[in-house]
């Protein structure tokens, strides 16, 4: 019996040295961290990849030490092609790329917003099909054209771009500014009735000013490409692109996508400057995280939706630039009144917005299911359609934790 | 005085039955559950598996008034050779056809998710040639491997659904009740055939320990409707109702979202021996019990010449469907929907044949 | 003579069931099927066969009567080689003498014609070992006598003190005293004659037997006793006079334990056999001695617990070792090679170790343990692939640091057996599992690289194979330039010949370190072999490779049995356990004997084996409170 089971083996062994035929080596292999869509100029599209050059990130073979990051732009280089898909420019790259082209690292889809406004629906669904492809990579809407985005995106300190990438989008842990949605959400957003989704937002930097004066203005108020900066590398990433139907129809700034999150219970925290109640044009600085998931309640009255909302939040003072004491606990609800008003603000903006571009983003439609007892009564039901007249009431409620390393503040004298 | 010595223990038949009613789980069939369902398909592996349950008593009340026989001698002293014949000549469709379809399915699965320019006969003649080792080494090779092989696959399992937590979005659940409740019995109902595979234990059931048949069967079914449940309730938790529908394998694309930080990304080859070991299992499963069938109908004393035939005739089955997505068809339409039926009038006829003749008695009686 | 495409058709696809009882698969407890024969599965459909019954190991078939049938055929044909007819008188000569020794001539009466044959078998005067002593015996009449010695294996001071002394000196001292003895007739009343006599009351020597053939006096003598013939009898008194030369017992050389007994086995079989009994001193300890081998008899013990060991066990090991016809066996190895279950297989399927506490340990368990002399590693059997994997400081250990030692070996074994393989396979099939920083940095290193992965991977483990294999065979005086060389070939000289890509250094190297985490020595060297067989596999299907022939591997492991007991039990099959098959538990909680062994006693200590702890605590304490 061992003889039999040795033989099989052999001849299968004699059988398998026909295979190796996904062998690749690592060094074979062009690997592309981002893609960028734009409107073509000679073609139905523009694809721009963005592929990386491991020897310089590497800092070359032998051992030898990485080499500072082989100067600028050295670490990756875009190709932008002309091509009427995006995955047949998959093999369109290797006719200029030495290695085979692979997909599976990519972290960015990048569309311009000229596009988005078009409508993306049938760029973004069909790839979720190509097995390289990947449901956790992002989906970034571009103010400019996709393939200056790339090109010029040049991060400052890091040799790897992917890595930049990633960090990038990640910063949704630690501000308000970033969405939360990945290709995953994003997708499952644009199928589902009754919820829509926001992708992030980027530009490179602005030139010309954004504003006329220096009035006061919320900082929430940015959003990518309305950032007044100078220094810092290229690409900025702040605000949200409202989608409806696979069409882009709005943009949000950074505070709204902070609202948005809080809706999806993926706010993790914001820091917001709220003015001094007692002190005009002071600020108290304080910030502000989620304590319980919002509580959403919907009631259909004459077939409209009647919506409520509990948001409760907490958070400590991290400044308060008037001296004034706020700090004892009888006069800490000076602070979270304050507080609350300005959120509430925010929220009724973001809320009328959403109603405004008739786009539930903030997804209360997925709180209306469970009226209904079936699936199909839901999709009757045509959230979509009755969601413009729906009434929404929203109550937010902030408490104070913690205040800091200063107890009780004495004021300058 | 008992016949038979328990060849495979209680511990090593269960993990058998159940890996050979789950596996499934892991290939395309998932997704036809999410059509009958819908949003609530997660209801159908729970009634699913209670029509299990009542075919497995239904199975052990008949082979156990008969200990130490499996199914097609049973037949065969009930019914006589001739509609024995048609009775074995179903387990044995129920056998190579489950496992040709799934020798396909998971070879499909291979190439599109991990070895997209290999060519499907390789793959496929390497799972079969794996499987073939095993299965000709007997039901107490099979079983052991699996036993061995349970601690990693069941951890691989859990893990895969546990690294999805933070993607679940349990507004998936509503509305409650899916496409309504007729509609949801309907298609369980019509989907009872995921549990036909509890016809493994009648062909090894001479090698069960007696008087633990029953307590087997019922361990192994529910075990094997929990990983049918958790499988597909994850993918609906994750993808919610209308896009899991579109998914060609939901546990693939499970691994593939994993995203626990930067590191964490891109897994699915971790949980790769998930989905080979347990498909290798089912195929060796099959192959034996093949083999069995076919020996017992020929009269045989010894299985082995029959693996290699029945391997090659899974084989030639898994080539038969034009392409992957046939493949999946027809395992749902032929076996998963109306095989158990079948498989219950088959139980049905001999425990009334038995009951006509007067033959067959009490497991204690007899074993005695 | 068949064809062989018609023998490779027999085996591919039908071989003679080998007596397995029912249509389907053997049993685990074999043994108990040797009482009745077997009622198969299939009733009275199988004419013609005979219900054999089922033996513990390979049981006989067709195939395996076959082949010896063809052998003796072959050395049938031998007997008329050159050699043989050129020295046809010696030949003769050797044969006549082997006819003494198989036939058990007696011996004669006449000392004379004894000491001819003694000679001609021992090659007198050729022979300069063989020692033929004549004496007198002071009785009075003065006999005659032989004294038969090896020289330098015997204790020339046991043989002057307690044999040729007394003989010679003090024999006639003796001869008076007897005669003094009231109603005394020629001394014949107390003893039957003079033979008699001088075994009984002449050779202060501790053990003495006679024999009446000289096949048994050759094996006494080339066992360093001294066979003493006297004129008139045709009987010989084997005296104890062994005494050569051999290592002390000193610390185990392969098994080192930092807290646990420091001795190990020697080459020495009644010192091995003394060194367990002075562990467990239970009367039911049995010390077998089986003569092993043809033309080399030797002795090899078998040892078990006659209160503990499930005799079936005890009787297979007997039966193997009584059955060996070989000619050299006197190491572990080479035994254990002719004992084994499957020898096809590449796992060791006996327990060889060097430390005594260990074979104790085992021998409490209810395992056998066979000592062969000549070795200083005894083969405890069955052995069980977790067996394979412990190592006698788990236990000696508190149970915390004994698992995590445990889980380290594991984690040791896996990395050992599959780290390489899925290095190949993930970095040239599955990149896209690679971390995005990672796989850059790995590509840019692998820039200047010329070879592809699988090369790279295979010269860097066939030289660390190259190193490891130097390292024991390099002359100690020499043995640390090795490891200058072999660092600097691994380590730094490769990657700075752009020939390997640094990552691979590390791989290689946790791989080695993984490989020597594995307490057995013979289990280490077939997990070498392995991993070479899924480096391959994975050049070839990448992680899929992998599976499917580690879905083999683990099929034909479970499917291998050690003396009837399957290799991987407790875990398939699953028996009753302790906790101290993969992890170990506390040594209270090792309330039983491993259930695969199917020892007499299951319970090896109470439930409550720390009886202090209970409100009746102390021994002869009475009642609570």
């Amino acid at each position: 019996m061992n003889r039999a089971v040795k033989l099989i083996l052999a001849a299968a062994l004699v059988l398998l040295l026909s295979g190796c035929y996904d062998y690749s080596e690592p060094d074979e292999k062009a690997w592309v961290l981002a893609m960028g869509l734009d409107k073509g100029r000679q073609n139905k599209l523009t694809v721009t990849a963005v592929i990386a050059v491991p020897k310089n990130i590497a800092g070359g073979g032998g051992g030898q030490p990485a080499s500072g990051g082989g100067g600028a732009g050295g670490n990756f280089f875009t190709i932008s092609m002309e091509a009427p898909t995006l995955l047949s420019t998959l093999e369109l790259l290797d006719s200029v790329v030495d290695r085979r082209v692979d997909l599976s690292h990519t972290k960015w889809f990048v569309f311009s917003r000229e596009l988005a406004e078009q409508g993306i629906a049938g760029y973004f669904a069909p790839i979720s099909r190509f097995y390289q492809f990947r449901r956790s990579s992002y989906i970034v809407v571009c103010q400019e054209r996709a393939e200056d985005f790339l090109a010029k995106g040049v991060p400052k300190l890091e040799d790897n771009v992917g890595k930049y990438f990633e960090l990038m989008q990640r910063g949704w842990r630690y501000t308000e500014f970033i969405p939360f949605d990945s290709f995953h959400q994003f997708y499952l957003k644009s199928e589902s009735p009754g919820v829509e989704p926001v992708a992030m937002l980027a530009s490179l930097n602005r030139k010309a000013p954004v504003f006329e004066s220096n009035s006061p203005k919320p900082k929430g108020w940015y959003y990518a490409g309305r950032i007044p900066r100078r220094g810092g590398g290229p690409v900025e990433v702040m605000g949200g692109a409202v989608f409806r139907k696979g069409k882009m129809v709005g943009i949000l700034n950074g505070d709204q996508v902070g609202v948005q999150k809080m809706f999806f219970d993926t706010f993790r925290r914001t820091i917001v400057d709220v003015p001094d109640p007692k002190h005009p044009g002071r600020y108290i600085i304080v910030d502000v995280k989620p304590r319980q998931k919002p509580e959403v309640e919907v009631q259909i009255v004459d077939g409209y939706p009647q919506i409520s909302v509990d948001l409760k939040l907490e958070g400590d003072i991290i400044s308060i630039q008037s001296g004034e004491n706020y700090t004892t606990p009888d006069r800490l609800h000076i602070v979270e009144q304050a507080v609350e008003r300005i959120l509430l603000k925010d929220i009724n903006d973001t809320v009328a917005k959403s109603q405004e571009l008739e786009t539930d983003f903030l997804g209360f439609g997925l709180h209306a299911k469970k009226l209904f007892r079936t699936w199909p009564e839901w999709e009757e039901y045509r959230w979509d359609e009755k969601y413009p007249g729906a009434q929404i009431a929203v109550n937010v409620d902030y408490k104070v934790r913690r205040v800091g390393l200063v107890h009780e503040m004495a004021p300058l004298r | 005085m008992t016949q038979y010595k328990p060849v495979v223990g209680v511990s090593e038949a269960v993990t058998l039955l159940f890996i050979f009613l789950s596996s499934k789980v892991f290939l395309t069939h998932v997704v036809f559950l999410y059509h009958e369902g819908l949003n609530a398909a997660w209801m159908i592996p729970i009634i699913q598996t209670s029509t299990g349950l009542l075919g497995l008593l239904l199975l052990v009340s008949v082979l156990n008034k008969f200990p130490g026989r499996d199914l097609v001698e049973i037949g065969e002293e009930l019914t006589g050779p001739y509609i024995n014949l048609l009775f074995a000549l179903y387990y044995l469709a129920v056998f190579v056809f489950g496992a040709g379809m799934t020798l396909r399915g998971i070879s499909e699965q291979v190439v599109a998710g991990f070895l997209p320019d290999t060519p499907i006969s390789l793959v496929v003649f390497t799972f079969v040639l794996g499987t073939v080792v095993v299965s000709y080494l007997g039901v107490e090779a099979v079983a052991r491997t699996a036993r061995f092989l349970l601690g990693v696959m069941v951890v691989t399992a859990m893990a895969l659904v546990l690294l999805t937590i933070p993607l679940w979005q349990f507004d998936a659940f509503y509305p409650l009740w899916g496409g309504g409740l007729w509609k949801l019995l309907a298609g369980a109902l019509k989907n009872t055939g995921d549990f036909v595979q509890i016809l493994l234990l009648g062909i090894i059931y001479p090698f069960l320990p007696v008087n633990q048949v029953r307590q087997i069967g019922v361990r192994g079914v529910i075990v094997a409707g929990f990983f049918l449940f958790l499988y597909v309730l994850a993918p609906l938790l994750i993808f919610t109702y209308p896009s899991a529908t579109e998914l060609t394998l939901p546990s693939f694309e499970m691994a593939r979202i994993i995203n626990i930080g930067r590191f964490g990304q891109r897994m699915e080859v971790v949980f790769l021996p998930v989905w080979v070991f347990g498909n290798m299992i089912f195929l060796s499963i099959s192959l034996y019990a093949g083999a069995a069938v076919l020996a017992r109908l020929c009269r045989l004393s010894d299985y082995r010449p029959f693996v290699l035939s029945v391997a090659v005739f899974t084989t030639v089955v898994a080539f038969v469907p034009r392409n992957a997505l046939q493949a999946a068809y027809w395992n749902h339409q032929y076996l998963s929907q109306y095989s158990f039926i079948i498989l219950a009038a088959i139980l049905v006829i001999l425990l009334l044949t038995a009951r006509a003749k007067g033959k067959g008695g009490d497991k204690n009686e007899q074993g005695g | 003579m068949m064809s062989w495409p018609k023998a490779m058709l027999k085996y591919l696809l039908y071989q003679k069931p080998k007596s397995i009882p029912s249509v389907y698969q053997s049993g685990i407890e074999d043994k108990l099927e040797e009482a009745a024969p077997q009622p198969s599965g299939s009733g009275g459909k199988e004419p013609g066969r005979k219900p054999e019954a089922k033996e513990h190991g390979k049981p006989t078939d067709g195939t395996g009567g076959k082949k010896p049938r063809k052998r003796v055929a072959r050395q049938r044909n031998k007997t008329g080689s050159p050699v043989r007819e050129k020295f046809v008188g010696k030949v003769a000569e050797n044969q006549s003498i082997d006819e003494i020794l198989q036939n058990k001539v007696k011996l004669v009466y006449d000392l004379e014609e004894n000491r001819r044959v003694l000679a001609k078998i021992f090659r007198v005067p050729q022979n300069k070992d063989a020692v033929l002593r004549s004496l007198t015996i002071g009785t009075d009449p003065p006999v005659k006598a032989l004294l038969v010695f090896i020289d330098g294996i015997t204790n020339s001071q046991v043989q002057n003190l307690a044999v040729l002394q007394p003989l010679m000196l003090i024999s006639g001292l003796f001869d008076r005293s007897m005669d003094e003895q009231p109603g005394a007739n020629g001394g014949t009343a107390f003893y039957k004659d003079l033979f008699d006599r001088v075994k009984e009351a002449l050779v202060p020597a501790n053990q003495v037997s006679t024999a009446d053939n000289y096949a048994r006096i050759v094996d006494d003598v080339l066992n360093g006793n001294s066979a003493l013939l006297i004129d008139g009898f045709n009987q010989a008194i084997l005296l104890e006079t062994k005494g050569w030369q051999y290592r002390s017992v000193g610390t185990p050389q392969v098994e080192a334990v930092i807290r646990g007994p420091q001795e190990g086995f020697t080459e020495q079989i009644r010192v091995n056999t003394s060194l367990i009994r002075k562990i467990i001193h239970l009367p039911s300890l049995v010390t077998e001695f089986i003569k092993v081998g043809g033309a080399s008899p030797m002795q090899c013990a078998v040892m078990y617990l006659d209160d503990l060991a499930n005799p079936d066990l005890v009787h297979e090991v007997k039966r193997r070792l009584e059955s060996i016809q070989a000619d050299y066996t006197q190491v572990t190895g080479l035994m254990e090679q002719l004992i084994e279950d499957a020898p096809f297989a590449l796992v060791p399927q006996v327990l060889a170790t060097e430390r005594p506490d260990r074979v104790a340990a085992n021998l409490l368990e209810g395992h056998v343990a066979i000592v062969v002399d000549g070795s200083p590693f005894v083969m405890v059997v069955p052995a069980t692939f977790f067996s394979l994997m412990q190592s006698p400081e788990d236990a000696y250990v508190r149970w915390p640091f004994g698992s995590f030692a445990r889980l380290i070996r594991y984690a040791g074994l896996f990395l050992a057996l599959l780290l390489p393989a899925h290095y190949v396979a993930i970095v040239a099939y599955h990149q896209e599992f690679i971390p995005t920083d990672l796989l850059l940095a790995m590509t840019g290193s692998r820039e200047k690289v010329p070879f592809p992965s699988i090369v790279e991977v295979l010269i860097m483990e066939l030289s660390f194979e190259l190193i490891r294999e130097a390292g024991v065979r390099i002359p100690g005086t020499v043995g640390t330039t090795l490891g200058i060389v072999g660092a600097l070939i691994l380590g730094q000289a490769a990657v700075a010949a752009n020939i390997v890509s640094p990552i691979l250094i590390i791989v290689v190297a946790v791989t080695a370190l993984g490989s020597f985490s594995i307490p057995n020595y013979t289990f280490s060297l077939s997990i070498r072999v392995l991993r070479f067989i899924y480096i391959f596999l994975a050049s070839v299907l990448g992680l899929l490779g992998i599976m499917v022939g580690f879905f083999v591997h683990v099929g034909l492991m479970v499917s291998l049995k050690s003396f009837g007991v399957p290799f991987i039990a407790p875990a398939a099959p699953v028996t009753r356990k302790n906790q101290d098959y993969f992890m170990r538990g506390a040594e209270w909680q090792q309330e039983i004997r491993p259930d695969y062994l199917d020892p007499l006693k299951r319970r090896r200590q109470p439930r409550i084996s720390r009886g202090w702890t209970g409100p009746a605590g102390r021994k002869g304490d009475s009642g609570p409170q």
